[in-house]
């Protein structure tokens, strides 16, 4: 199961045969049908009602189909086209679909469904990410002075401002020997700094011990990104992995130790390159310093966002947030009693960026 | 299931030996070993399904199978407060109770011998609760018990025929018809079901496919809480009193994710009432032939809820 495609060591169904509950067996049945109808999207996060174009196509390993009807639905929305005939072992272009994204923001399935006149034959589903239309937050940011001039103008398209007292932000590539001192003392002050995607040769600025690794693989195969249940940047759904390959923000290295130790104190995504030399590591996350608080991001933001991508101005304005917002945090005490029952007590605190 | 030994569990105790307060006085302990708390989880003492049960009393059959009574029961206390006040048990306490559910469904839905994580509430006398801290319960089950497994086998049909989740289709259609609604915002929608078994069932669904509290993002579980607790407000409003009633979390089972597509979050109100002094009971139709006889159309006991909101305003 892990070697489904002729790559050696691409681990394709890591996450399957880890989990307890693996469903292998329909998963493989789900990607590999005879006959599969595929859209060509340029991204899986969309706005809330905007209007969603995509060419349609059909793959099709088997013999010639006739009286064919493709179907696509979208939430409410909904769009069918008739087919007829479709070539054997070919992939066919069919038709232009056109629908409205859900009005509903969270994670929703765009379905492709191919239908003959005796009834379905195969479907497709897109799992999208449908996010508000980012509105001008208005906050006042204080980016580090540097090279930093996407970071600025992504800043600028989100609605932020600069202000002298506002949130200490470093820009993508903009962590330098004066950049890291400003943010000790930032965080020193019991401030929050968000500091954006960093090379690796700049993990010796950073306030506390940091590594920074590649996680380009060497055959192009897949990279494993998924959220942990942190709920910060509502942006991401939970618990769940990323499709990466086909995204419009990329990040191309990961925070693999911080602080002393393989993980932040609040990981939101992780990164996990298979092998060879796998590295495992947070590409979004949060951690204590002193009395201060780093969110770091090493998703390359600041060049979508300026130019407008839906997803990368939604995850900035989730880092903005959670940067400045107080949230409810939630703690879990889990002991056990004498008589070898667990109790687990929930408790919350208001705090910023946790 | 059969656990006898519930027989001996603390009844309608009085106020001050409530084994669900937290623990003010160490000579007399209660189950939460602490002066104070925000929302509490601990195994029932009394518990159906167990993660190590003893074997079967007695040996099964083709005809009559028996199986170890596996899984978990346990009690999610809402508040430390005995008696809280409706803003105690508002909206804020309302999310930390979904973030719990939340914890809860993944923690006990990756055990490999669980298969359904159903999460529910007992409120009132009328409908049997045996203590009137304000609390809940979640009964972690080794298959999917029959009312969830009626609704993924009809809504399984449902999709094998349309291409569509039925509840998502219902979503659409309460929200169109808009006769049947009780409240609804930017996630979620509640309303009377069409086919409501019982006079003032209320049905709370997210308005997006989403298949249990664990699909959730902050801003839906806010969302959530808020629409639960004006459901809740709605129902206390028709009579003038605290409405009994069983409150159940419907959503995907945890055996496999081939459930998903079939699986929408949707958390069911029963009320057991039908005036202010007379219950619905179940009686021949709906104990020996399993069909419920409403004595109230939806549409006009869905108008009756709402009208208690404005009245509540």
């Amino acid at each position: 199961m892990t070697e489904r495609t002729d790559v050696p060591h691409e681990l394709n169904d890591l996450l399957e045969l880890h989990r307890p509950k693996p469903s292998s067996a329909a998963k493989m049945s789900r990607v590999d049908p005879e006959v599969l109808p595929t859209l060509v999207l340029d991204s899986l996060v969309m706005i809330a009602g905007q209007r969603v174009e995509a060419p349609v196509h059909v793959a099709n390993d088997g013999p010639a189909l006739v009286d064919i009807t493709i179907e696509t639905r979208f939430g409410e929305s909904t769009w069918a086209a008739r087919v007829g005939a479709l070539p054997g072992h070919a992939v066919s272009p069919v038709s232009t679909m056109a629908l409205d994204a859900p009005v509903v923001v969270g994670s929703h399935d765009l379905v492709v469904r191919l239908s003959s006149a005796s009834g379905p034959v195969s479907e497709n589903r897109y799992r999208v990410h449908v996010v508000q239309e980012p509105v001008a937050c208005g906050l006042g940011v204080r980016l580090a002075p540097g090279p930093s001039s996407d970071s600025e103008a992504a800043l600028a398209a989100g609605g932020a401002v600069p202000d002298a007292e506002g949130l200490f932000v470093v820009g993508e590539d903009g962590l330098d020997g004066g950049a890291g001192a400003e943010l000790r003392a930032t965080l020193g002050r019991g401030g929050v700094g968000l500091v954006l995607a960093q090379p690796a040769s700049a993990a010796d600025n950073y306030p506390v011990p940091v590594a920074i690794e590649a996680i380009g693989t060497t055959w192009g195969s897949a990279v494993f990104r998924f959220t942990t249940d942190h709920g910060a940047v509502p942006s991401f759904p939970r618990q769940a992995v990323l499709v990466a390959e086909d995204s419009t923000i990329q990040a191309t290295t990961a925070v693999s130790h911080i602080g002393g130790h393989p993980f932040p104190d609040t990981p939101v995504i992780i990164a996990y390159k298979p092998v060879p030399d796998a590295v495992t590591g947070t590409v979004v996350g949060a951690t204590t310093v002193g009395p201060g608080r780093l969110i770091f991001c090493q998703y390359r933001l600041a060049g979508p966002a300026r130019t407008g991508d839906v997803a990368a101005r939604a995850v900035l304005a989730d880092l903005l947030r959670w940067a400045t917002d107080r949230r409810s945090v939630m703690a879990i005490e889990r002991t056990a009693e004498p008589d070898g029952r667990e109790l687990c007590l929930y408790s919350w605190a208001d705090k910023v960026a946790r | 299931m059969f656990a006898s030994h519930r027989q001996d569990r603390t009844f309608l105790p009085p106020e001050q030996l409530c084994p669900l307060c937290p623990t003010v006085d160490a000579g007399h302990p209660t189950e939460i070993p602490r002066p104070a708390f925000d929302v509490a989880v601990f195994d029932n003492r009394f518990a159906a399904l167990t993660a190590h049960p003893p074997p079967p009393e007695m040996t099964g059959s083709t005809l009559y199978p028996v199986a170890p009574a596996l899984g978990a029961n346990e009690v999610v206390v809402y508040s430390d407060h005995h008696q809280p006040t409706a803003a105690e048990l508002g909206p804020a306490c309302m999310e930390k109770v979904i973030a719990v559910w939340a914890d809860r469904y993944g923690e006990l839905g990756r055990r490999d011998e669980i298969a359904y994580v159903f999460i529910f509430e007992n409120r009132g006398e009328a409908i049997g609760v045996t203590l009137h801290h304000p609390h809940g319960q979640i009964y972690a089950y080794p298959e999917i018990p029959p009312l969830p497994a009626t609704e993924l086998a009809a809504a399984t049909a449902h999709l094998e025929a349309t291409g569509r989740c039925v509840l998502c289709d219902v979503v659409a259609r309460e929200r169109s018809d808009g006769v049947r609604l009780v409240a609804q915002n930017a996630s979620f929608v509640a309303f009377v079901p069409f086919a409501a078994r019982f006079p003032y069932e209320v049905h709370v669904a997210s308005r997006r496919h989403a298949t249990s509290v664990g699909d959730l993002t902050d801003p839906e579980r806010r969302l959530l809480a808020e629409l639960l607790v004006t459901v809740r407000r709605g129902l206390d409003g028709l009579f003038g009193f605290p409405l009994p009633f069983v409150m159940s979390v419907h959503q995907a089972p945890t055996d496999h994710a081939g459930w998903l597509p079939v699986s929408h979050l949707h958390i069911e109100f029963t009320p057991v009432h039908r005036t202010a002094t007379k219950l619905k009971y179940l009686a021949g139709s709906e104990l020996g032939g399993g069909a419920f006889i409403n004595d109230s159309a939806p549409e006009t006991t869905a108008g009756a809820i709402r009208v208690a909101l404005l009245a509540c305003e």
